[in-house]
């Protein structure tokens, strides 16, 4: 029989192999795809954040950790299919335009699959109309912006205002981060959340869904 | 005193074993405050350098000008005023000549980054993205330990580096800065947003003089709490 401890065990420090190991085990034993994910998953995910919110545990781990449950959750995808709980929330993120930096856009973006969330990475140098196409097109619950400029974070503002332009903004709560952002400049441009790590974008991101 | 340029500008591009690498700026440029890496992310940092070695081609430009601090926050460099701030101007009294700079990891380490990006391997393109920011930062050291041999000869001191984005300088003035040296010296340009390209490249400027000094560590004299830099150091 599977052992779920091993699952978690593996999600927890970060093992791809175990934990896609474990998971075909679970699968081939007819186990519950959600319960494998309540169960073991998400719970390994939680304590690595949790263990990087008190300096346990550094963002290399994270993102091990993140990887080995997007391995795993790769394998129970198919037989989520049409199931919407499976999914925490769906994320669109992206650079803003005259921007280039990637990683932490990454960074986010693997947390947040890796805890759950379907996330579409629309890359970087990003201009309004394509945050705003995509959150249209995928009916997105929360948009992501990035930028480690201070010449172009203001940019971000001219995204929000593109969404309100379309009859968006309602429908799509905003997070921004970045080097120069701070919590007060996202509250100045009307941003919903702000966070300064991979962590805490995906701690926020719950809490604004309301699935903390 | 004319401010002009003083010297043809110096351009070099270098082995990646010409630099110094410490380890333990990649740990700090990692997110590991004083904490050494586990076994396996140390072997990814392995594998990333060795990459590294393979395909990273730094190259290091600089130019000595003559200059005056023109106010508390100001800076007159080859003709050009800079305001850079009164953080790093206070660092600047007593400074008889500048050296503008620009180091970089090269296309080929950015090429690298993007090939990590599109594999999907997150674990490494983080890594890979610390070190690259590693060797950029080492190429300034390069260039500082050139320039102060040089001025040693001279009896004279060198002060920390300075870059445009930090400690109160903003970031728009990279162009006064990159307008002073050839244009695309190393193959590094400049978009809009003032952003380098390749990615993994430093700007920024040295002061000699008989009374200028190194400081410790940068963050010791910025009052940006917020900076990505002194997270990383906390």
């Amino acid at each position: 029989m599977a052992d779920m401890e091993k699952l978690y065990e593996a999600v927890l420090g970060g093992k791809l192999e175990p934990a896609v190991e474990v998971t075909r085990e679970a699968i081939a034993e007819g186990a519950d795809p959600k319960e494998i994910i309540n169960g073991s998953m998400i719970p390994a995910m939680e304590e690595i954040g949790k263990r990087f919110q008190e300096g346990k545990a550094f963002v290399p781990q994270l993102l091990l950790s993140a990887r080995a449950m997007k391995g795993a959750l790769e394998l129970l995808k198919p037989l989520l299919k049409g199931d919407a709980s499976a999914s925490v929330g769906k994320v669109v993120i992206g650079t803003v335009k005259g921007d280039l930096h990637d990683i932490g856009k990454n960074l986010v973006a693997s947390m947040l699959e890796g805890c759950g969330f379907e996330v579409i990475n629309i890359g970087i140098d990003v201009p309004a109309e394509k945050f705003v196409a995509a959150v249209q097109e995928s009916g997105a619950d929360i948009l992501c912006m990035s930028a480690l400029l201070t010449t172009t974070m203001t940019y971000m503002k001219t995204v929000i205002e593109a969404l309100e332009a379309a009859g968006l903004r309602d429908k799509v709560k905003v997070m921004v981060g970045g080097a120069p952002i701070n919590r007060h400049y996202a509250e100045q441009i009307g941003a919903d959340g702000y966070s300064d790590n991979a962590n805490s974008a995906v701690l926020k991101a719950k809490e604004l869904l309301g699935v903390a | 005193m004319e401010d002009r340029q003083t010297t043809e500008t110096q351009v070099a591009a270098l082995a990646l074993s010409e630099l110094t690498l410490p380890e333990s700026e990649i740990y700090l440029t990692l997110g590991y405050g004083g904490t050494e890496p586990q076994a396996d992310v140390r072997k990814i940092i392995d594998d990333v350098l060795e990459e590294a070695a393979l395909r990273c081609r730094p190259q290091i430009a600089y130019a000595f000008f003559d200059g005056t601090k023109t106010g508390p926050a100001s800076v007159r460099i080859g003709g050009s005023d800079f305001q850079c701030g009164r953080i790093i101007g206070s660092y600047l009294d007593g400074a008889q000549r500048f050296v503008l700079f620009v180091t970089t990891a090269g296309a080929e380490y950015d090429a690298y980054l993007h090939g990590l990006k599109a594999s999907g391997d997150i674990v490494t393109e983080y890594v890979a993205d610390a070190v690259g920011s590693v060797i950029a930062e080492a190429a300034v050291t390069e260039v500082r330990r050139r320039v102060e041999e040089r001025a040693a000869a001279e009896g004279l001191t060198v002060t920390n580096p300075y870059s445009p984005g930090y400690c109160g300088w903003h970031v728009r003035e990279q162009r006064k800065l990159f307008s002073l040296l050839p244009e695309g010296v190393c193959g590094v340009t400049l978009n809009d947003s003032c952003l380098m390209s390749p990615v993994k490249s430093v700007s920024g400027m040295l002061a000699m003089g008989r009374t200028v000094v190194k400081k410790p560590y940068a963050c010791d004299i910025c009052g940006m709490t917020t900076c990505y830099k002194r997270r990383q150091r906390t």
